[in-house]
């Protein structure tokens, strides 16, 4: 590496620039290069500016000519002054013996202060370390003034008259690589007479301290633009130190035994949705660790993303391992045109990538729905297939009768999965004429019938799918195994209305109408699709019916309703109302079915759900399992319960005399997992801590 | 010593971790959860840690011991510190709520304690004698005597075996391989001089170090050979050259120099592990005096060296330097307070004045690799085909590339976001091959960041 360049003759006369040392190779870059050489070979007495006693004033190495020293010094005697100290006279160099002084790396004057704040426009003397023994060479140096002396030197680049070639780096490392005895060295070369390899030991020496002194620093490169400055609040020094900790932790979880101590892996979600709600900046130093968890886990992506900001946008156009972070944030908000700009809007709905329209679109929905189906509408004619569904997803948001022609004619659509979300879409809006026509359909086959015991519900499936149905989002094909009627029955009751159903059998509540018997079998068919209708038009007085009493016994068994069902049921219940109907639940069935449930419920969980999660697990404990038979919910009891319940559970820590009917060892994994909960619940109150801003 | 004020971050107890695993586990126990009957009071902290078994693990520091802290817990674990000590160190370092003041240890931990501080002082009092005892200029001469003649035996083969090298030209080394290298590195480990047996190691790996290498190699053979001559005419040197040398050679020498009492700031903390040995190094800057000194310290595998000093502390004590000009190891002396947070930064200089003083540093000492120097005024820049990296003047067209090492570290990316395009402070190292980062001064903040 580091080539010298070779010396050329005019170089060789003007020694300022006699030496331009490259490091382009090692580096690829323009970073190093060398203007000034360095003069190393100066007699140590001529460093007046050096301490007496700090110089290396006697030379340690052999081989190259000491008589050359005499001159140099002679003349630097002259020109710079006294010397600091006198030189101290070895048998090594005495004149005539050959010997080289150690090399002596800066020529500033030894002043490191003086040295590095003025530039030196002074040349420095030619390097010497190639060596002329026969007839000291008449070097004339310029004045080696230093800054203190002469604030603007002026010295004139003297020019030498140099009576031996050059010893260039080049011409040393073709020798070495060959060997000496390949390659003897020319006359009037190191090494020429005497030991060889040592004398060009002794050139490479001096070459390469003086390579080394002379390096200077390099060009610039292309200049960064300067990330925006991020305007939200600091995170607080400690929960920046937790973040620090559970970004850290991220490589070892789902590795051995746990033991009692918390998975921090899981509470990451937990720390970055709390920094998010409070609206902090993140740590830049944390921005790296932070990338690369979001970049295992896509899970992550978006609060992560929001948490890091522009920055770790900036800084993932630096690092091709964070590309995913540009891909999430393409059209992201902050290359959105604002909220007057409508060219800014026009131009990236028509010219931007899809990510972006699909963005913009959803934005623009939540700002102003009229405006985001009018600008759909005027392309949707031309969009790919693929395309027009994902946009017609976004109309979800903010749903109102007023797209209900747009919806329409989406029906008419040549892709049957458009036309399909479409038709959703409509069976979803209050009132529109699809539900009305689903209704009309569906009626005709659901009635009361009171010709047996009591009223019970009489099921007629359709018997074809005429073209009208199908236009309004039947599927006429079954999937595999279904029969054809009642797959026909389901989707038109799930579109139908479910007012419509208080009018069409007798004025009843839903509770009413579920508690109807159903004559033929139909009952799992007729209320799955009433579980749909009930989820897709968030009705939670029929959800509620649907989902019946917690406590019920068929509640837990393979009833009707379905855990996922029930899950998606409970989803259109207020907060409080869910946990009270899982808490029920829980308390009457236990645990082994309520891991579904439980994950519906608003984080933290609330005191009575929490409380019956609690007893459940300490009533499994009692009944001798072991308590991997439930780390779902243990694992989700750790990031949901609430912190506060943490006291309530100190009485489950210990471990509890083993029973005879328990598992062996059972009451010290219990109390490991409960240690481990506590510590969990322990910790997430300590990470909300040190996120309140201080001072509230 | 009393409780408050004195309670270390936790930074500083992490660096107490022998490796990266024991850092997650104590982390993992630095919570409340597993510990009961902790306190801390004189200088140690205790407690009692839930671990697997029926019996709580018990866990004693006493960190009052001028010689580092000593740890003791019941548990079987072979690591140095255990994670039930950084466990409970951290829990300690987050305050008083988790870990009380209080007077009296208990029992077990009084009863170690006491035995530790008993043998403390026979120590010392065994040492004050030995220093009397033992004084026999005669033998101590006899001996250095001997390694002498052993050191001036391994420099004169060495320079043969230079020779040698040259004489068949490096192209041979090629083929060599490791081998040759690691044999000469072995007899000059008989020649009792690890300095040379270091650095003859480390020519062993040049070869195979990519494009150039020829040359790369030719400069280090050139520096050793420059090593070996040093030593065969150290009566010739002035002393501050020869001890210079000596040092090189890795001839053992005592800190003598004048104890220098300063607030020194730790500007960085890093460890380099071989197979025997982490080496642990700590630049400090005086903030009075403006020095910039070196601490070593070294923990045999698997234990971390004992002093741990994290970025941005100030230390007021006293160093005393060790021997050779253009050398700035210095060895700890009295702690006069302990450690507190710092904001100050040091003051720093432009790329071109840090190179500039590289080149006058060589003059001292001309094997010298790199020098400390805290950059002012820096910003990160892409270098030529964007792989590569500078830190960049923000006014003048002068910049330092990055060192190769130090792109291959995740310390690149800290110091990239911490700019995020605008100017910071960046100590570090300063040398021939380039710069290597190691501790950051964002502009908008005065914490500052460790990159190593």
């Amino acid at each position: 590496m580091n080539p010298i360049t070779p010396r050329t003759p005019a170089e060789a006369t003007a020694p300022a620039m006699s030496e331009v040392v490259s490091l382009n190779e090692a580096f690829q870059s323009r970073s190093w290069a060398l203007p000034e050489p360095a003069p190393h070979g100066t007699a140590p007495g001529s460093d007046h500016n050096s301490p007496a006693g700090e110089l290396p004033s006697a030379p340690i190495a052999a081989g190259t000519p000491g008589r050359r020293e005499a001159a140099a010094d002679g003349t630097r005697g002259v020109v710079a002054g006294p010397p600091g100290h006198s030189r101290r006279p070895s048998p090594a160099t005495a004149p005539g013996t050959p010997g080289a002084s150690l090399p002596r790396p800066s020529a500033h004057g030894g002043a490191l202060s003086n040295a590095s704040l003025t530039p030196d426009p002074a040349p420095h003397p030619a390097p010497e370390h190639h060596p002329n023994p026969p007839s000291p060479k008449p070097t004339s140096h310029p004045p080696r003034t230093t800054p203190a002396q002469t604030p603007a030197p002026q010295a004139p680049p003297a020019p030498t008259t140099p009576t031996a070639p050059a010893t260039p780096w080049q011409d040393l490392l073709t020798t070495a690589l060959l060997g000496t005895d390949r390659r003897p060295p020319t006359p009037g070369t190191p090494g020429a007479a005497g030991n060889a390899p040592l004398a060009l030991l002794d050139a490479a020496a001096v070459a390469t301290v003086r390579r080394r002194a002379g390096l200077r620093a390099g060009a610039v490169g292309k200049r960064l633009e300067p990330v925006a400055v991020d305007r939200r609040p600091q995170v607080p020094p400690d929960a920046a130190r937790r973040l620090a900790l559970l970004l850290a932790d991220r490589s070892g979880s789902g590795s051995g035994r746990r033991g009692g101590a918390p998975d921090l892996t899981e509470l990451l979600p937990q720390w970055l949705a709390a920094a998010n709600a409070h609206g902090y900046a993140a740590p830049p130093q944390a921005l790296p660790a932070l990338l690369d968890a979001a970049r295992g886990r896509t899970d992550l992506r978006p609060a992560a993303l929001a948490f890091a900001g522009q920055r770790a946008l900036w800084l993932a156009r630096l690092n091709p391992d964070w590309r995913f972070a540009l891909r999430s944030a393409a059209g992201g908000t902050a290359s959105q045109p604002g909220s007057g700009d409508e060219a800014g809007v026009r131009r990236l709905w028509e010219e931007g990538l899809f990510a972006e329209r699909v963005a913009l679109l959803g934005t623009l929905r939540t700002r102003d729905p009229e405006a985001a189906r009018a600008l759909l509408a005027e392309t949707w004619a031309a969009e790919r297939a693929e395309d027009r569904l994902m946009f017609l997803d976004s109309l979800r948001t903010g749903l109102s009768p007023a797209d209900e022609p747009f919806l329409e004619r989406a029906l008419a659509d040549r892709s049957r999965n458009v036309r399909a979300t479409a038709a959703e879409l409509l069976s979803a809006l209050p009132g529109s004429a699809l539900g009305v026509r689903m209704a009309a359909r569906a009626s005709a086959c659901v009635a009361v019938d009171h010709t047996g015991t009591g009223p019970a519900l009489a099921v007629e499936a359709p018997f074809a799918c005429d073209p009208d149905m199908e236009r309004d989002g039947v599927t006429a094909k079954p999937p595999a195994g279904r029969g054809e009627r009642s797959w026909w029955l389901a989707q038109l009751v799930e579109a139908t209305p479910l007012d419509t159903w208080r009018d069409r059998l007798g004025g009843r509540t839903p509770e009413e109408i579920v508690a109807l018997p159903v004559a033929d079998d139909w009952q799992g068919e007729l209320h799955a699709a009433w579980c749909r209708a009930a989820v897709r038009q968030r009705d939670a007085e029929w959800s509620r019916a649907l989902l019946g009493e917690p406590s019920a016994p068929e509640a837990a068994g393979p009833g009707a309703v379905s855990l996922a069902e029930r899950a998606k049921l409970l989803i259109t219940l207020e907060a409080g109302e869910r946990a009270a109907w899982v808490g029920g639940f829980i308390a009457a069935h236990g645990l082994s079915e309520a891991f579904q449930l439980l994950g519906v419920c608003a984080v933290p969980w609330a005191p009575a759900l929490g409380r019956a999660v609690v007893d459940a697990l300490n009533i499994a404990r009692d009944a001798g399992s072991y308590p991997w038979s439930f780390s779902g919910v243990m694992g989700l009891a750790e990031r949901c319960l609430d912190p506060a319940e943490a006291a309530r559970l100190a009485g489950l820590l210990a471990v509890p005399d083993e029973s005879e009917d328990a598992s062996p060892g059972a009451g010290g994994y219990w109390a490991e997992a409960f240690q481990r909960l506590t510590a969990t619940l322990r910790l997430r109150a300590t990470m909300a801590e040190e996120l309140t801003p201080p001072g509230t | 010593m009393t409780e408050q004020g004195v309670r270390w971050t936790a930074d500083q107890v992490l660096a107490l971790a022998p490796d990266a695993a024991s850092r997650k586990a104590g982390s993992k126990l630095g919570t409340a959860g597993p510990w009961s009957e902790t306190g801390a009071g004189e200088g140690t902290v205790w407690g009692l840690c839930k671990g697997s078994g029926s019996r709580p693990y018990q866990t004693v520091v006493d960190l009052a011991d001028a010689t580092g802290p000593a740890y003791k817990c019941s548990c079987p674990s072979r690591k140095f510190p255990c994670k039930h000590t950084l466990g409970l160190l951290l829990l300690w370092a987050e305050g008083a709520v988790a870990v009380p003041a209080s007077a009296e240890p208990p029992e077990w931990a009084g009863q170690w304690l006491a035995g530790r501080r008993r043998r403390a002082e026979d120590r010392r009092t065994e040492a004050g004698k030995e220093a009397a005892g033992s004084a026999d200029p005669e033998a101590a001469r006899r001996r250095a005597d001997r390694r002498a003649e052993r050191v001036t035996a391994g420099a004169t083969e060495l320079e043969q075996r230079l020779a040698d090298l040259l004489r068949g030209g490096l192209a041979s080394a090629e083929q060599a391989g490791y081998a040759m290298w690691d044999e000469t590195a072995a007899r000059m480990v008989d020649a009792q001089a690890p300095g040379l047996a270091a650095r003859v190691r480390e020519l062993g790996a040049i070869p195979a170090s990519g494009p150039g290498w020829p040359a790369r190699l030719l400069e280090e053979c050139a520096l050793l050979h420059l090593l070996d001559q040093g030593w065969l005419r150290r009566d010739t040197l002035p002393d501050g050259l020869a001890a210079t040398v000596r040092s090189r050679l890795g001839l053992p020498a005592q800190a003598d120099g004048p104890p220098l009492r300063d607030h020194w700031l730790v500007l960085a903390q890093y460890d380099t592990a071989d197979v025997k040995l982490t080496t642990r190094r700590i630049w400090l800057y005086g903030t009075d005096s403006g020095h910039t000194r070196l601490l070593l310290s070294y923990g045999a595998a698997g234990r971390s060296p004992d002093l741990a000093l994290p970025v941005g502390l100030t230390l007021d004590a006293d160093l005393s330097a060790y021997p050779g000009a253009g050398r700035s190891r210095a060895a700890l002396g009295e702690q006069y307070a302990p450690p507190v947070p710092s904001t100050l930064r040091p003051p720093g200089v432009t790329p071109a004045e840090a190179m500039a003083r590289y080149g006058a540093a060589l003059r001292e000492d001309p094997w010298l690799d790199a020098v400390p120097v805290t950059l002012a005024g820096v910003v990160p820049v892409p270098d030529g085909d964007g792989t590569a990296w500078q830190l960049a003047d923000t006014e003048r067209d002068s910049a330092l590339p990055l060192t190769p090492s130090a792109h291959s570290r995740p310390g690149l990316w800290r110091l990239l976001t911490l700019s995020g395009g605008t100017p910071l402070t960046v100590f570090g190292e300063c040398g021939h091959q380039g710069f290597t980062p190691l501790t950051a001064w964002p502009d908008t903040t005065d914490t500052p960041v460790a990159l190593c």
